[in-house]
């Protein structure tokens, strides 16, 4: 059982209640699993996204992230290609190896510098933005984390829980930038209709009768205004107990299905990084009498 | 081997921390280095009125034809976002953008003409339009 020290609370949110939670316990088998979803995940990611048509962005639009900015021009196909090989290796290594760190790091890298190229095209992508942040953290996880034993320990919990606190962020942060912008205004007004009218273009058929029924509704279209803005914001204080943190992880479902429907922008990756990181994996899995079987032999081995 | 586990969780708490001041420091500001980001999701208020930019692809005849960047070569795709950036940039690399987005709609076009649209979305109708940029090799000059 995790002990958790004292828990963000509603009314005590702030940095000092957040950096002493951080330094909480967690289970090796909790952030090794996340460990091993991440690489399933990176491995997808990398395996089934184009990635050569980067090659022929012309030398006047390519506009790379500014840890690229040393390349003139795209890579050529091939060395992408060989990077996509790369990535896809070493996160399938990492899944299966009992020491996947220095794996991880290279499909975390190679994810980084493709997924980076990808976005070399003028527009920010935030689609691939959150599973890189919220990795990040699991780098520092030890390296002899197993799934198989169950230690409870900070040097695990650090790293994992550092993973929770930039998933709530990222969320919070989209919920107080939209308040920072546009104010109050952002719930009031008919800023969501006409988001659904304009962005429902792109939506298919069924989509687009559905974003323009919410149009049509200005209660409808502010409840959704003011529902986004509270789940967005509802993030930090997700973390403080497991079972809101699966309500979270319901509600960003959610929306981002919302979103994909009426407006066809596909946040999967989010959804996939919220579930990875917000749900104690081990505890799922010990729930199984199997699994619980098999983790009480290992610990009497 | 107690100090060199002590020594190891310090060195993490101090990445981690310095991990979370960037992604807190980014979300507080508009600061944008891709993959970090202040997190701009739909966040502008958005109007009955919208502005977009148009490129259209001008041939030799001075017939004019507007590009869907969608239908363009994967390559293209959101590029067309590169023209808020146009203001800084120097006029031989807008030249040779535009000449990139004209020869890939199609490749006997001359030059490319840049406008800033304004929509009403309450019956998709134009209400004004502006010619923004002329650029491209094949441009008037």
């Amino acid at each position: 059982m995790n002990k958790e020290p004292r828990a963000p609370n509603i009314l005590r949110i702030g940095p000092s209640v957040i950096l002493h939670w951080l330094d909480g316990a967690e289970s090796e088998r909790r952030a090794r699993i996340a460990m091993m979803l991440f690489s399933g995940l990176f491995a997808l990611r990398l395996a089934f996204t184009r990635f050569a048509f980067v090659a022929r962005i012309p030398t006047a639009l390519f506009a790379p992230p500014f840890y690229l900015s040393w390349l003139k021009d795209p890579p050529s196909r091939s060395v992408l290609i060989a990077l996509q090989i790369v990535g896809v290796g070493a996160a399938v290594i990492a899944i299966a190896v009992r020491r996947p760190k220095l794996w991880f790091g290279v499909a975390w890298i190679v994810y980084l510098v493709l997924a980076g190229l990808r976005a070399s095209r003028g527009k920010i992508l935030h689609p691939d933005v959150l599973p890189l942040l919220a990795s990040l953290p699991l780098l520092c996880t030890p390296d002899d984390a197993s799934v198989r034993t169950s230690r409870v320990d900070a040097r695990f919990g650090i790293p994992m829980r550092a993973s929770m606190v930039i998933v709530a962020l990222a969320y919070f942060f989209s919920g107080y930038q939209k308040f920072v912008t546009a104010g109050i205004d952002w719930i009031t007004s008919d800023n969501v209709k006409w988001v659904l009218i304009d962005g429902g273009r792109a939506a298919g058929v069924r989509g687009r009768a559905l974003g323009d029924w919410v149009a049509r509704h200005s209660f409808a279209a502010r409840s959704i205004a003011a529902g986004t803005i509270l789940v967005e914001l509802s993030g930090l204080f997700a973390l403080s107990r497991p079972t809101r943190r699966v309500a979270f992880a319901v509600a960003v479902t959610g929306m981002h299905v919302g979103i994909w429907v009426t407006l066809n922008l596909d946040y999967s990756l989010w959804i996939a990084t919220v579930w990875i990181v917000m749900i104690d994996w081990s505890a799922v899995l010990a729930s199984f009498p199997r699994d619980a079987r098999s983790l009480k032999r290992d610990r009497a081995n | 081997m107690e100090r060199s586990l002590e020594s190891k969780r310090a060195t993490t708490r101090v990445f981690i921390r310095a991990l979370l001041v960037i992604v807190v420091g980014f979300g507080l500001t508009s600061g944008e280095a891709w993959p970090l980001t202040s997190f701009h999701l739909f966040s502008h208020e958005r109007t009955r009125v919208a502005r977009e930019y148009a490129v259209a692809a001008v041939g030799a005849d001075g017939g004019e034809q507007r590009i869907d960047f969608t239908k363009l070569p994967p390559e293209f795709h959101g590029t067309d976002r590169e023209i808020a950036d146009f203001a800084g940039w120097s006029s031989a690399r807008r030249d040779a953008a535009c000449d990139a987005w004209v020869h890939a709609f199609n490749a006997r076009a001359a030059f490319a003409k840049i406008y800033v649209i304004h929509r009403d979305l309450r019956f998709d109708e134009t209400l004004d339009v502006a010619l923004q940029y002329s650029c491209g090799h094949g441009r008037p000059r």
